[in-house]
């Protein structure tokens, strides 16, 4: 609760600061008037009464001095000289320390003094005794006025958020795939319609009409959820845009207090205040920005003499400016200084041994420039505080290439210098799993990741040449994932080994990797021409420390774990999938035998008794019936009876399952000519699948 | 540091070829590279740039002329064998450079083993049998047509599981 409270305490003084600092300039070049004084005072008694409600006592002393700075210059016992300027920024300065490193991280005493020191002698007595003690009740601040249209809200909210769009994305991408194989499925059974010529062929048409409908319905269905998901993206990106203003404003006390140091004269002028860019984008600039401004200011602008000299004016002009161009958005930092000295760029790169001497001799300017974000290379002759360290330029590079953007330079040699950054406006972040296989990264979206284990060889099934894991009451096929890859050989350790489970809809699949690395947030971006689609990747995005993750398509993954099984030795090819049929009222059950015979490939139907089993298998070839005894309508016994004297049906073998062992039960399902009779006790796969590979 | 300063010496003097022997002034300019043991020549206006090929992962489940993706100032670009789509036979163990195509808005790298120069396109050239090479020089070397090149359905990966 503190901790949100102080949370919120922080951004407001962040913003107050920031209020109070562009007024002082406003006021300092003399484009505010008195009103600005009002309204300064104001600002400062909000910190105060704000600071001391989070019972941070030391910065509401400070924001107490700020503000009787501000009054006696309201009521004209002081002047707003240099010195006094200088006094408010030292206070500013020390509250965001304060903020930033906690309360001691200010010398509030030191401060106290100077700032009575100042105002003592400038007439008032009291000055002192206002600083100690608090105002009076009546001071504190009225609560600003809560507009009706805007509400704040936690940013981390709106980062969680966007991580479930970017899920959500990747959701949609695989649902439509699926609405494409149920399609495909379709065909391939309007095709065995045009073959069969039975008596059950108007039969068929009805069900395949039927099937045809809620398939084309839920195509329907799917195009919706598809619009409204890019919708959703659409207005979640735009919740998290800001206007570069936010960014731009806070490098006026910078250029001010640079300018000043280096005895310059510089005007900063800001255009496009009001393009938007992705938070998180301004954030990441913020540095590379701070960066090249310091530059343009501490390489790039001459002293008022040179200048002078030039026949330039004295006051030189630092310009940042932003505007959008499609989805991208173009960020300059322009300066009328000097330019860039190539020369000094040459012997620079000489000096750090970037390039030879032979080389560098014979390079072109643009070659030369394009050096200037090399590591080690500066045209600055000494070490300063915020620019000149040889690693800058390199840096914003960084930071630029890191953000999706590109930097470009554009250099007028006793002119001036123009750095353009072109970013995307927005970014969508996928949470991904990071595995190593075969010393390749590779990453699963995290929501299709059911959970990661540590399997020991004991609890590894080998079944028919397949591995299976038994994992919350499923059978669940385990393949490598380098073999579905095409990176290595099916063969699974007989050592303990990792496995992340995936799943799909409703289908589930392990996959053993080498290695479990990490979590992390990426931009996955999809390929484009010629890698219209590729099989089992989504797409590549690229971590935080520069490497390719390669972003894998769980759908696929899924799909081709089912559907190409390491072949097993001796065995010859394996022969056309049979189909069986699973009559079971219950749904849990019917659900687990479905997923146990498709994970040994089986192709599965299901019908919920014996009356829609019976449809089923007049208008489709069965190869096996699995049945439960008590049924609703027509129960096992009656359905078995009715198969075995069915004149086209009667080659179908059936086999009874049930929960309770009944000899009579037993004796009867064999009278009515049930193939096997199984008791399930806590369900055995293995005596049911050798059952079914017996008899089929 | 040693490797980038033979890069850049060797991008240097690539630039620094003059268009000596000219029998066409102003004529096409061909960038020339080994790929495997073949010489490569791409129209120079295709290519956008040569980098080093640091930041590449192999792409899996994917046709063998394609050789990865790699990390293009942020983006991820797909490296195509051109040797191996030309030739049949690909390019051997880890290329050098990626030489960055650029046609109709298709980008793509081809990982290249050596840089040759610059050279204006010969006149005559021996024709092939291939949709997207317009024909070999007299020293052997293959002048691939990038914009067929880019376009080409042999390049596409297209494929469902």
């Amino acid at each position: 609760m503190l901790e949100q409270l102080l949370e919120v305490f922080k951004s407001e003084a962040e913003e107050h600061i920031q209020r109070i600092t562009q007024m002082m300039l406003q006021l300092e070049k003399g484009e505010a008037g008195e009103e600005a004084l009002e309204e300064l005072f104001r600002e400062a008694h909000s910190l105060k009464g704000a600071a001391r409600a989070v019972e941070l006592e030391r910065i509401s002393e400070t924001a107490h001095l700020i503000e009787t700075i501000f009054s006696k210059i309201k009521s004209k016992e002081l002047s707003l000289s240099d010195e006094i300027v200088e006094l408010v920024y030292e206070g500013l300065d020390g509250i965001a320390q304060m903020l930033e490193r906690g309360e001691e991280g200010f010398d509030l005493e030191g401060y106290a003094s100077k700032v009575n020191g100042v105002l003592s002698g400038s007439s008032s007595e009291d000055a002192e005794e206002r600083s100690i003690t608090p105002s009076p009740k009546a001071e504190e601040p009225k609560p600003r006025p809560i507009s009706e249209r805007m509400m704040k809200v936690d940013v981390s909210k709106l980062d969680l958020l966007m991580e479930r769009v970017g899920e959500l994305v990747t959701l949609r991408v695989t649902v439509e795939e699926r609405v494409k194989e149920a399609i495909r499925i379709l065909r391939s059974f309007e095709r065995i319609y045009r073959s069969i010529d039975c008596g059950l062929r108007d039969e068929f048409k009805e069900a395949i009409s039927e099937l045809r409908r809620f398939i084309f319905n839920l195509r329907a269905d799917c195009f919706d959820i598809s619009s409204l998901t890019k919708e959703i993206e659409e207005g979640v990106k735009s919740l998290r845009l800001q206007p570069v203003s936010f960014l731009f404003n806070s490098f006026d006390r910078m250029v001010r207090d640079l300018a000043k140091r280096e005895g310059k004269k510089v005007r900063f002028e800001k255009a496009g205040m009001e393009t938007e860019l992705d938070r998180k984008i301004l954030e990441e600039l913020r540095e590379p920005m701070a960066h090249l401004i310091s530059n343009a200011i501490h390489h790039g602008i001459e002293t008022p003499e040179e200048r002078k000299k030039a026949g330039k004016p004295e006051e030189g002009v630092v310009k940042v400016a932003a505007r959008s161009q499609g989805d991208k958005v173009l960020i300059e930092v322009e300066d009328d200084g000097r330019g860039i000295d190539l020369e000094k760029v040459r012997e620079s790169a000489l000096r750090s041994g970037i390039i030879s001497r032979e080389a560098a001799e014979e390079m072109g300017d643009e070659e030369l420039l394009r050096l200037i974000f090399k590591q080690g290379v500066s045209t600055a002759e000494e070490v300063t505080e915020i620019s000149g360290r040889g690693v800058g330029l390199n840096a914003v590079w960084d930071k630029v290439e890191k953000l999706k953007g590109s930097v470009a330079v554009e250099n007028r040699p006793g002119k001036g210098c123009k750095f353009t950054l072109c970013l995307p406006m927005t970014i969508v972040t996928t949470k991904v799993l990071v595995v190593k296989v075969g010393g390749a990264m590779f990453g699963i979206p995290a929501s299709f990741v059911e959970r990661t284990l540590l399997v020991k060889p004991e609890e590894v099934r080998r079944l028919d040449g397949r591995t299976v894991i038994l994992y919350e009451d499923k059978a669940i096929e385990l393949v490598p994932l380098a073999w579905l890859l095409e990176m290595g050989e099916p063969e699974i350790e007989e050592e303990e080994f990792k496995a992340v489970i995936i799943s799909s809809g409703s289908r589930s699949v392990g996959l053993a990797v080498d290695d479990l690395m990490r979590e992390e947030e990426v931009v996955v971006q999809g390929f484009e021409r010629p890698l219209l689609r590729v099989r089992n990747v989504l797409g590549a995005a690229i971590s935080a420390d520069g490497r390719i993750i390669t972003v894998l398509n769980p759908g696929d993954l899924v799909r081709s774990a089912l559907k190409r099984r390491p072949s097993f030795k001796g065995k010859p090819e394996k022969p056309e999938p049979k189909t069986i049929l699973v009559v079971e009222d219950s749904v849990t059950t019917r659900t687990l035998e479905r997923n146990i015979l498709e994970s040994f490939g089986y192709n599965v139907l299901v019908a919920r008794d014996g009356a829609e089993a019976k449809e089923i298998l007049q208008a489709v070839n069965c190869d096996l019936v699995v049945s439960d005894i008590q049924m609703p309508n027509v129960d096992g016994f009656e359905l078995t009876a009715w198969i075995k004297n069915h004149p086209n049906l009667k080659h179908i073998p059936v086999i009874l399952v049930t929960s309770l062992e009944s000899e009579e039960d037993k004796k009867k399902g064999l009278e009515v000519g049930a193939d096997a009779y199984i008791v399930k006790s806590g369900f055995d796969h293995e005596k049911l699948l050798e059952t079914i590979k017996r008899l089929i | 540091m040693s490797g980038e300063a033979e890069l850049l010496k060797k991008r240097a003097r690539l630039y620094a070829q003059p268009p000596a022997c000219s029998d066409m002034p102003g004529g096409d300019l061909i960038a020339v590279f080994r790929i495997g043991g073949s010489r490569y020549g791409f129209g120079i206006k295709h290519v956008n740039c040569i980098k080093p090929l640091d930041r590449f992962a192999p792409l899996p489940c994917s046709p063998p002329f394609v050789y990865g993706v790699a990390n293009l100032r942020g983006r991820i670009c797909p490296l195509i064998d051109v040797k191996k789509v030309v030739e049949g036979e690909g390019i051997e163990g880890k290329a050098r450079y990626m030489v960055v195509l650029e046609a109709d808005g298709v980008k793509v790298g081809v990982p290249a083993d050596e840089i040759v120069g610059i050279f204006p396109k010969p006149r005559e050239l021996k024709s092939c049998d291939s949709e997207f090479v317009e024909g070999m020089s007299d020293d052997g070397t293959i002048v691939v047509n990038v914009e067929s090149f880019l376009r080409s359905e042999a390049i596409i990966v297209s494929e469902e599981v």
